[in-house]
């Protein structure tokens, strides 16, 4: 016991791991997040959300639009409840793109904070750890953002998932090449290794294959992938028409700037998800034309609810609060916001909510069938939406424009550039 | 022809890589190699310097190639002082208490980047490094050309620094023996305090030539750390040269699994190579690594 003696030096290291430990504690954001316990007749609202580490670009969206939600409930005196007027206050935790951390925190959320409700945090992998701990709990676990297929093979009652499941997502930026011509005859899939980016990656093989386009080459790279180009240069030497790939954000750019620095000028270029984060037409201005991104809203669509209006006054509101458009997840979630607190002013149901108004909860969101302003939110028995039909959407001139189907809801789909110029010349 | 042209391509590639590789090693190999200090805050050196890029040519719209110098002088003073007021306090210690120490700095380092900046990944916008030069059938990003050579550039300066300067040989003389060179004159204090300050810099170099062509967020250190040890100990530990070997091994390794095998294994090799390495030849590569 000589090493460690308790001597001055000793007592500025121990201040320093105190410190570090402090701000390693589960969910940092415990700086800014003010408790006021004792105050009765509100909604606590919890969720456990990735605002650091791989998937925090894409978490923030969620963010914005819970605030934008709380924010707008609370100007309108609260959710309504037998005439009464019931404010919500939601408490943020840092997962830190973790799922074993999203589990825990929602368990500390469900057991040591006793929210009344529960928002889901971004992605598959987060919800796949989160919804089985809100499952055990019952609470209704609705995410904008997580769409893997075998999220709705567990069974669960209490989780909801407002977008396609990941297969039928990308279809439509899969069949938008049907329209293209000349046809396309060769195709590259790559995926990044996460629930989502693989489940992609198997959507778009599974339709090319159907489409009877030829996929050359089809591989599943890693997270931590530090050389992009060598991948991508594997891909451009598979000579492919079309370039598909299941990813985020993160992945997206990286892909899209390593197909410029090896000179690969697929005719058509499709991600998952990343280039309708607004971010992404920020990074890469006019080089971002032609792109294709799977997508299940925009603003242009006729849909409205009563909470956020219009989906071009759901626009507007993001636009005006954070300073980009709308993203489609963002929609997303707000459907799902919709739904559930249409469900609580259906059944009446008073803060604190027990186990049973939860239970009564979960019921009514399988049964209703509302509109929002995301569209039909209706849950099948495994939690899916109902299937919307699966859009694709092409940045052309700095805009995202529907380019498939033909016709959404109303909404017209503009020409389809293909094929797409290439580096050299744009 | 088509399979030398593809293997040509993909050794350029790696070579590109690896001298990154080596740039963000250096600094590393150069501070446990004189204060025995093992740094888990290195990648975080890198993701500040990357930081100080990415804002300078964002903000300031200073040139990507002049931010370089700006960054190894804001890094070699936040390293100076991290080593003169913090790490100093370890030495003589058990080296477990260094690492956590620094493991603590890392964590307090990736936190505050979080509240600053966000988690949001950021690429720095250079015009004139987005095109590639196309030699023939090969194709050579000017971005990675341009990291490349200065990573090299860097770790030729660093070792000539070591070998040839009055500087240079306080640090060696330090680094064999603390005592004898504080009874020479040397203060071991101030140069373990300028050592750390030049490995933070030259890390921090490694983030900015990193912020060329990568976007840039604050949790992106770790995997700077990681790579960072396996390039150290593969060119051998305490042999500062020894990282150009360690990082064109790896950064080849690598891009040869990712170009013909699949790019999923690429990590599983490169750790596959430390675990070879570490058991067959432990003083590294060249055979010129410290073995304790």
């Amino acid at each position: 016991m000589t090493s460690i003696r308790s001597t001055r030096g000793t007592r500025w290291l121990a201040a320093v791991l105190l410190v570090t430990l402090a701000l390693l504690s589960p969910g940092a954001s415990w700086l800014g997040a003010r408790r006021a316990e004792s105050q009765p007749k509100e909604f606590k609202v919890g969720v456990a959300l990735s605002l650091s580490g791989i998937f925090s670009r894409d978490a923030n969206l969620f963010k914005e639009v819970y605030d934008l939600w709380a924010e707008t409930v609370n100007k309108a005196g609260g959710i309504k409840v037998k005439g009464t007027g019931y404010p919500v206050r939601i408490t943020y935790y840092d997962d830190e793109s973790s799922p074993q951390k999203s589990a825990q925190l929602v368990e500390r959320l469900a057991t040591a904070d006793n929210v009344d409700l529960m928002l889901a945090g971004f992605g598959s992998s987060i919800a796949f750890a989160a919804s089985a701990v809100a499952e055990k709990y019952k609470y209704p676990y609705i995410s904008g953002a997580a769409s893997a297929n075998p999220l709705f093979e567990k069974g669960y009652k209490y989780f909801f998932a407002t977008l396609n499941k990941t297969f039928e997502e990308v279809e439509g930026a899969a069949r938008v090449f049907t329209l293209a011509q000349p046809r396309p005859t060769r195709a590259a899939v790559i995926g990044s290794d996460h629930l989502f980016g693989k489940l992609a990656a198997e959507g778009f093989k599974k339709f090319m294959e159907e489409m009877k386009i030829e996929v050359v080459h089809y591989e599943i790279f890693p997270l931590a992938l530090t050389d992009y180009n060598s991948l991508l240069l594997k891909v451009k030497r598979a000579n492919p028409d079309l370039l598909l790939v299941g990813g985020l954000f993160s992945h997206a750019l990286r892909v899209m700037k390593a197909t410029k620095e090896v000179d690969f000028s697929p005719k058509g270029v499709a991600f998952s998800y990343g280039p309708t984060v607004p971010e992404f037409l920020k990074e890469f201005g006019k080089d971002a034309d032609g792109v294709i991104a799977a997508s299940e809203w925009l603003p242009t669509f006729p849909f409205k609810d009563p909470i956020f209006g219009s989906a071009s006054q759901f626009d507007q509101a993001i636009q005006k609060k954070y300073g980009h458009p709308a993203d489609y997840v963002q929609a997303a979630a707000a459907g799902g916001l919709v739904a559930q607190q249409t469900a609580i002013e259906q059944l009446g149901l008073q803060p604190p909510l027990d186990e049973k108004a939860r239970e009564a909860l979960m019921e009514q969101l399988h049964k209703q069938d509302v509109m929002t302003v995301y569209g039909r939110v209706k849950f099948g028995p495994d939690g899916a939406i109902v299937q919307k039909p699966p859009i694709a959407v092409q940045i052309q001139q700095g805009k995202f424009v529907l380019v498939y189907p033909r016709d959404v809801s109303g909404a017209q789909a503009g020409k389809l550039i293909y094929p797409l110029a290439p580096w050299r010349s744009r | 022809m088509a399979v030398p042209v593809e293997l040509v391509q993909t050794l350029i590639n790696g070579i590109l890589q690896g001298g990154v590789y080596a740039a963000a090693a250096v600094g590393l190999s150069l501070i446990f190699g004189v204060s025995g200090i093992l740094n888990a805050a290195h990648g975080e050196l890198v993701m500040l310097g990357a930081f100080a890029t990415y804002w300078l040519v964002t903000l300031y719209h200073v040139d990507a190639l002049l931010t370089l110098p700006l960054s190894f002088a804001l890094l070699f003073a936040f390293g100076w002082a991290l080593q003169y007021f913090l790490l100093n306090r370890t030495l003589g210690r058990p080296l477990l208490l260094s690492l956590l120490v620094t493991f603590g700095v890392s964590l307090i380092l990736v936190n505050v980047a979080l509240r600053l900046w966000s988690g949001d990944h950021r690429m720095t916008r250079i015009p004139y490094f987005e095109r590639s030069l196309i030699l023939g059938d090969f194709i050579v990003p000017l971005s990675r050309v341009a990291a490349c050579v200065v990573a090299v550039a860097m770790v030729a300066g660093l070792s000539w620094l070591l070998a040839s300067t009055r500087l240079g040989r306080m640090i060696r003389a330090t680094a064999q023996d603390g005592e004898m060179a504080r009874m020479l004159g040397v203060n071991p204090k101030t140069i373990y305090a300028i050592t750390f300050g030049l490995g933070a810099g030259v890390s921090g170099v490694a983030g900015s030539l990193v912020a060329f062509y990568a976007p840039v967020e604050p949790n992106m250190g770790l995997t700077y750390t990681l790579f960072a040890f396996a390039v150290v100990v593969l060119g051998g530990l305490g042999y500062t040269a020894g990282v150009i070997w360690g990082g064109l091994t790896l950064g080849v390794a690598q891009a040869l699994t990712e170009t013909y095998l699949e790019a999923g294994l690429s990590l599983f090799v490169a750790f596959v190579l430390l675990y070879v390495i570490l058991t067959s030849m432990p003083a590294g590569i060249m055979g010129r690594g410290r073995l304790e």
